[in-house]
């Protein structure tokens, strides 16, 4: 079920008051069967799957916690090896084929190989099967009970907010929030409401409104040159953005609403002013986890430079193929993971202090903004990658980012220049809606430096707070992208 | 001590639960209040019904609905009248074939077409209506107008969609722009006594002249994108055509000299060719755009694409009666 469906419009009013109407005991269960249904109206038979994970993991808890020694590890690595199984037959069983069919082609090697299978990835399998990890791992590391309710265990895995694009929770914030009743709270309730408002809007205004802009140049982009280029990656980096942290926005504020607290998943990510900022405010769910069970477990910062290196490259790699069976996806890691080395090369090589400016506001917010566009401009480079559909379309588009741009003073004179290389055909009125809603979102986020939405809100009078809550409301059912029921992109992962 | 710890209990408990009630009953009445505008707006969308969606009768005329809503949204508009009044004879295309008029069509040729042409029309367009008017009755007549400019992979608007969606999902005739613009239009339209004006350029010729020629058609063919796939599937719906025993021919309409010399400057001519050949390889083919008596007058033309009412008229003769002057057959 999508977040942006009338489907959801009640299923989740419908939950929700189940779910306060509902003595406690019976919460968890009106909860999973929800979720079950939540999960099951995509494709009902890969619930087995979900079932196999939660099976899985919730046995692996238990033996974990009663074993000793190198028994606790065998049951660790049985789970993983369990869980990373299901993932890479569904997710990358093809891909390694083809990459296998290539290795001997380009050898010249006729050696049998597997046959390709039509596999349809179950939807949001990357994320719950981190999630069932996650639980494994801090168990055996002892930062967590195991879960003896089955039920509830199967809850921490299925629960429909966060089910199918996270964020991606660990056990110590998420499970003992099912044991303990929540109260129907209407401030609390009312904030929940309120970042699901934001999340939709994101999503439905701006994501799918900037989507066939996008669309148009990156499904075939050596018709494209230049600015075109350049609107499609920029329109794409706030895609992206916003499809994504709209959905964790609603599904934080659907948890919200029921009295659940997930983890915050992005942090104003397009004002960081280096890399390695970026990453702590962008997907912060995936991020941390790749920190704590993959970075810090190769030996983190405290090896030697080099070691150092190859455990952020070797990070950053992984974290691409998580996103999706493609080189593109690894080539934009391998990227995040080479501006990083850079960045801390470079701030080695000048003692962090290149760019620190003392003189005088407007300098210190000049250097500031150049920061900001900087990264920006190095997270849009990588995008490309991201968003191409293969990499030799990747390529085209890398090498073809600045053409004809020296003329680009004089082509912006012409209306049909700007109706073909802008505007890609498409009406104008959709991108000054875009560009309308991106200016409401820079706002927003630019007010949020000083104080959370929330407070924002509650300090306006009743009358401009109602305004604004039109406003968005309005905003979403008449400039939302309802009737092309874009799916979300992080679903595909 | 058991008694007093149990009363202290459930008056946590009462005092819990009545919170929690004046909370819920709080979120209600706000939530109600805050729904009260959009009730209203709804209600507004039964009583206007733009589109004749909803009903086939409302506060506001046909006639001010045609001058708004139509304008705005000429797709949703016939899709919805088709819908309701079927006819299994068709003319699809762009404004050239829009502005051959239906009444025109049955006093010059006594045939009863549905002009399901749309301003703007492209392929993708025209071929989504051939499939739904199919869907929606047996056709047996259906006429294609295409040029250079519509025969182009790159014109991809597809305002197509719009209505099927409405009938998969009738919530989404209340909220769409367009709905909401025409519906408001109309009701100011009909309140007022007011033409809206919509669609209606309002400069004189000689600069419309100039807009049409070097911004909209140069637009077209600056971009020109052989569409491979539209001509598969003008392939197929002619193979559709042949199974269901619909007759099918194609239109290649008049354009002035000028926007025929353009097709020229933009080096279009072996495309031009091309559309010709593939077009007369599916169905028959009615060809007026060459430099003949029709296209060298500017008289005969509101703009460079758009011929004037007394060609409509030669056009749907020669078509319909198979006796052609101008055209070229193939």
């Amino acid at each position: 079920m999508l977040f942006n469906s009338f489907h959801f419009l009640i299923f989740f009013p419908v939950v929700t008051a189940l779910y306060f109407l509902l003595p406690h005991r019976f919460r968890w269960a009106l909860l999973l069967a929800a979720s079950c249904y939540f999960y099951m109206v995509f494709r009902p038979i890969y619930i087995l799957i979900l079932l196999f994970t939660i099976v899985v993991d919730y046995t692996a808890g238990i033996l974990i916690e009663k074993a000793e020694g190198r028994k606790r590890k065998f049951f660790l690595v049985a789970s993983i090896i369990a869980n990373v199984g299901v993932l890479a037959f569904f997710k990358y069983y093809n891909f390694l084929n083809e990459s296998l069919r290539d290795v001997l082609s380009f050898a010249h090697l006729s050696l049998p190989v597997p046959p390709m299978l039509e596999i349809l990835l179950p939807i949001g399998l990357s994320f719950h099967t981190f999630q069932s990890l996650s639980y494994t791992i801090e168990v055996y590391r002892k930062k967590t009970p195991p879960e003896r309710h089955f039920g509830i265990f199967a809850l921490y895995v299925m629960f429909y907010p966060q089910l199918v694009a996270g964020p991606i929770e660990r056990p110590q914030n998420l499970l003992w929030q099912f044991h303990t009743k929540h109260y129907f709270d209407y401030s609390r309730v009312v904030a929940g409401l309120q970042l699901m408002l934001w999340g939709l809007f994101k999503k439905v205004v701006i994501a799918d409104r900037l989507a066939p802009f996008v669309n148009t140049v990156y499904n075939d982009p050596h018709s494209y040159q230049g600015i075109s280029l350049i609107v499609a990656t920029v329109f794409f980096a706030f895609q992206i953005y916003c499809d994504f942290s709209g959905y964790s926005d609603v599904a934080l504020g659907s948890a919200q609403v029921m009295g659940f607290k997930l983890m915050k998943n992005f942090d104003r990510p397009y004002f960081s002013k280096s890399i390695a900022e970026f990453w702590k405010r962008w997907h912060i769910s995936l991020s941390t986890w790749f920190r704590d069970y993959l970075y810090i477990s190769l030996g983190g910062s405290r090896v030697a430079i080099p070691r150092w290196y190859f455990n952020l490259f070797f990070t950053f790699l992984i974290s691409g193929l998580w996103h999706g069976a493609n080189w593109t996806y690894v080539i934009w890691g391998g990227l995040n993971g080479l501006y990083l080395i850079m960045e801390i090369q470079w701030d080695k090589l000048t003692g962090g202090n290149l760019f620190k400016f003392e003189g005088g506001t407007f300098g210190f917010w000049a250097v500031r903004a150049g920061q900001i566009l900087f990264t920006f401009s190095l997270t849009c480079f990588a995008w490309i990658f991201f968003r191409a559909n293969n990499v030799s379309d990747a390529f085209y588009i890398v090498t073809h980012l600045f053409s004809g741009l020296t003329t680009l003073p004089s082509d912006l004179q012409s209306l049909v220049f700007i109706k073909m290389n802008i505007l890609m055909q498409h009406d104008k009125s959709e991108f000054i809606i875009a560009i309308v809603a991106l200016l409401v979102l820079f706002v927003t986020h630019w007010l949020q430096r000083m104080d959370s939405g929330r407070n924002l809100l509650a300090n306006l009078s009743t009358g401009l707070r109602w305004s604004f809550y039109y406003a968005i409301v309005i905003a979403i059912l008449f400039f939302g992208a309802f009737n092309e029921s874009q799916q979300f992109i992080y679903f595909q992962f | 001590m058991n008694h007093s710890s149990s009363s202290t209990s459930n008056s946590e408990v009462t005092a819990e639960t009545k919170k929690e009630l004046f909370d819920v009953r709080r979120l209600l009445k706000r939530m109600a209040l805050f729904s009260v505008p959009f009730v209203v707006y709804v209600l507004l969308i039964f009583a206007v019904d733009p589109f004749n969606f909803l009903t086939s009768s409302s506060f506001v005329s046909d006639d001010v609905k045609r001058s708004t809503a139509f304008q705005l949204n000429p797709c949703v508009w016939k899709m919805a009248e088709f819908d309701k009044v079927p006819k299994d004879k068709i003319l699809l295309g762009d404004s050239r074939m829009q502005s051959l008029k239906s009444e025109d069509v049955k006093a010059v040729a006594n045939e009863d077409f549905y002009n399901f042409a749309y301003g703007g029309g492209t392929l993708r367009e025209v071929i989504d209506t051939f499939y739904f008017a199919s869907k929606r009755t047996e056709l047996k007549k259906a006429i294609i107008g295409i040029n250079l400019d519509t025969y182009n992979d790159y014109n991809i608007t597809e305002r197509t969609k719009l209505y099927p969606s409405f009938k998969e999902n009738p919530t989404l005739y209340f909220v769409n722009k367009t709905v909401l613009q025409s519906a408001f239009t109309s009701a100011y339209s009909q309140i007022t006594k007011t033409d809206m004006k919509i669609g209606k350029p309002n400069v004189d010729k000689e600069t419309f002249w100039k807009h049409e020629l070097n911004d909209v058609m140069g637009g077209y063919f600056q971009k020109y994108v052989y569409p491979v796939k539209y001509k598969k599937e003008l392939e197929e719906l002619a193979k559709y055509c042949k199974e269901k025993n619909i007759e099918l021919a194609f239109v290649i309409f008049p354009t002035h000299v000028d926007t025929q010399n353009l097709v020229k400057s933009h080096h279009l001519e072996k495309e031009n060719q091309q559309m010709r050949t593939d077009l007369s390889a599916i169905a028959k083919v009615y060809d007026f755009d060459y430099e003949n008596e029709v296209t060298t007058k500017k008289e005969n033309y509101d703009d460079p694409v758009h011929f004037t009412k007394p060609i409509q008229e030669q056009i749907i003769r020669e078509i319909l009666s198979g006796q052609t002057k101008i055209a070229k057959t193939k």
